[in-house]
């Protein structure tokens, strides 16, 4: 079974997430019609948390889904949201492809009377989406960074691994780790690379930094795959003094929290975020006034050994 | 400006300058937003000619505040502070008074604890920079939104620069020395209450009396 199968408890069709493939259904006893649900590799857990919950929250409302993966291409993603308005869903809950190149692909399903709700991932564009669901990416790194700073006793030289600086998302944190660490001219940061979100991108990355900058004492990434390939280069190295900070919350990223690998980490709310998104659909569709504004933040929770054991599939138990 | 947003405010001082405030038909405020005018909003005149006197009118007695988040957090909240959505913490303009009891620089977040509060179970510090963490200014004031804005790193740079504007308060003000008495407006944020002490931000020194006692939240 694939992990679109597992998606749903009724799952009546799943097919490989090739570009020919059509779109997965997740179905049950719903009558309130079909909502497309189209975010990144379902391969991360963090889209796949994202997925889950808004297919979750759909099903709980009286919809079927259709669950796709655009894996960050552009071009799929305008397939994939033309097959679904050509199949009659009565809404998208997207996460996109590309922040800046994503306007005209809700326009065109906003043109064709189908809403979307987009999540994660904002668009430059007022009154396209009907609402913009993300994370307070600043709150989120202006946190991690100034946990970072502090455990770096406010100097040394760090490095900065980026998550992917194609994604608005990437380049918010880091503009926000730099606003905080920016402030400390005792830190110095030795190299910066794009590891765009990928751990192993991230460990080579930082197999050849620790080459060049032996001293380094810090590093501060993007994203918790990025965190995650940082700790197993420093590990390789057997560097485990080294303090690492990222941003995503995985399971992955709690557990090396709790092994102390890892110091601190902002846990992204990815499950509120879709199921809320499958909400404010619902409510439009039901043709009520939602009311709230077109784009929503949502905080980022700051994970350390202390909270740690809270977090679970990017949802956070306040017990 | 309780009426406006920043869409407006920054149309309005595009449009007159420093000649007052002119409300501009919605539509027209939809259409500088979308022409990428917001960038217009000065941090300095924002701060001083509505940020500071907003905190005027509305700075609570920290001794009251503390007391209100010792019962209830979410109804303090509700009662003197602002939280814009669950994406921000709580933020609370506060008056209080105190004597400095030591200046702490061993971080940038420089900090000088406060005695004579009147807050009894925690212990409460003004954070006198070069570094201030946070974004309590800008969530504390009720027409900034991110909403407004549409860009979290704008959002984020314009809240530096109302930083910036209490670093200069603080530098006005002149150095600490222990045992000095000090009253003043500040700021503080929150998520839940939990918060070992209460770092409080200054945003007025020796403010005037405040001769309206339903200076509300």
């Amino acid at each position: 079974m694939n992990t679109l199968c597992r998606l749903g408890s009724a799952c009546l069709v799943t097919l490989a997430l090739g570009a020919a493939a059509p779109l997965a259904v997740a179905q049950d006893t719903a009558d309130k019609g079909t909502i497309a649900i189209l975010v990144n590799s379902l391969d991360n857990p963090y889209y796949a948390a994202e997925a889950h919950a808004a297919d979750a929250k759909a099903r709980e409302l009286g919809y079927q889904t259709l669950i796709q993966s655009h894996n960050e291409d552009v071009n799929r993603q305008r397939e994939l949201i033309s097959l679904a308005v050509g199949r009659g869903v009565k809404g998208i809950v997207l996460d996109n492809a590309d922040s800046s190149a994503s306007g005209a692909a809700v326009q065109y399903a906003k043109d064709q009377g189908v809403p979307t709700v987009l999540i994660n991932r904002e668009i430059p564009q007022d009154g396209v989406a009907l609402a913009q669901l993300t994370h307070n990416n600043v709150q989120a790194a202006s946190q991690v960074a100034q946990a970072f700073v502090e455990r770096m006793g406010e100097q040394g030289e760090y490095v900065e691994l980026t998550c992917n600086l194609a994604d608005n998302n990437c380049v918010t944190r880091s503009e926000a780790f730099h606003q905080v660490l920016d402030q400390y001219p005792e830190m110095t940061m030795v190299a910066r690379q794009d590891a765009k979100g990928v751990l192993l991108n991230a460990k080579q990355s930082m197999d050849s930094i620790l080459q060049e900058h032996p001293n380094v004492r810090g590093v501060i990434a993007g994203n918790g795959p990025v965190a995650l390939g940082a700790i197993a280069s420093l590990q390789a190295a057997r560097r485990d003094q080294v303090v690492v900070a990222g941003i995503d919350g995985s399971n992955d990223e709690r557990d090396a929290v709790r092994a102390g690998h890892l110091y601190a980490t902002a846990m992204l709310q990815a499950q509120r975020l879709a199921s809320d998104g499958v909400v404010v659909l619902d409510a439009h569709l039901a043709g009520a006034d939602e009311g709230g504004p077109e784009r929503r933040l949502y905080r980022g929770i700051l994970i350390t050994e202390d909270n740690a054991g809270r977090v679970k599939d990017f949802s956070y138990s306040d017990e | 400006m309780s009426t406006v947003t920043i869409k407006h405010a920054a149309l309005v001082l595009l449009l007159v300058g420093s000649s007052g405030f002119t409300l501009v038909p919605r539509d027209e405020v939809a259409q500088a937003g979308a022409s990428g005018q917001r960038a217009a909003l000065d941090a300095g005149q924002l701060f001083g000619q509505d940020i500071v006197p907003y905190a005027r009118a509305h700075a609570a007695p920290l001794t009251e505040v503390a007391r209100a988040i010792d019962e209830d957090f979410d109804a303090a909240c509700q009662r003197y502070g602002r939280q814009a959505s669950q994406a921000f913490p709580c933020s609370f303009w506060v008056h209080a008074q105190g004597s400095v009891e030591s200046i702490d620089s061993g971080s940038r977040v420089g900090k000088a604890p406060l005695a004579g509060t009147g807050v009894e179970d925690k212990p409460v510090a003004l954070l006198v920079g070069p570094v201030i963490p946070g974004t309590a200014v800008r969530d504390a004031f009720p027409d900034l939104s991110y909403d407004d804005f549409g860009d979290q790193g704008a959002f984020a740079r314009f809240s530096s620069a109302l930083n910036d504007q209490v670093r200069a308060v603080i530098e006005a003000r002149g150095p600490l020395e222990a045992g000095q008495q000090l009253s003043f407006n500040a700021v503080f944020s929150a998520w839940d209450g939990s918060d070992a002490a209460f770092e409080l931000i200054p945003v007025e020194f020796d403010p005037p009396p405040v001769t309206d006692q339903g200076a509300a939240p």
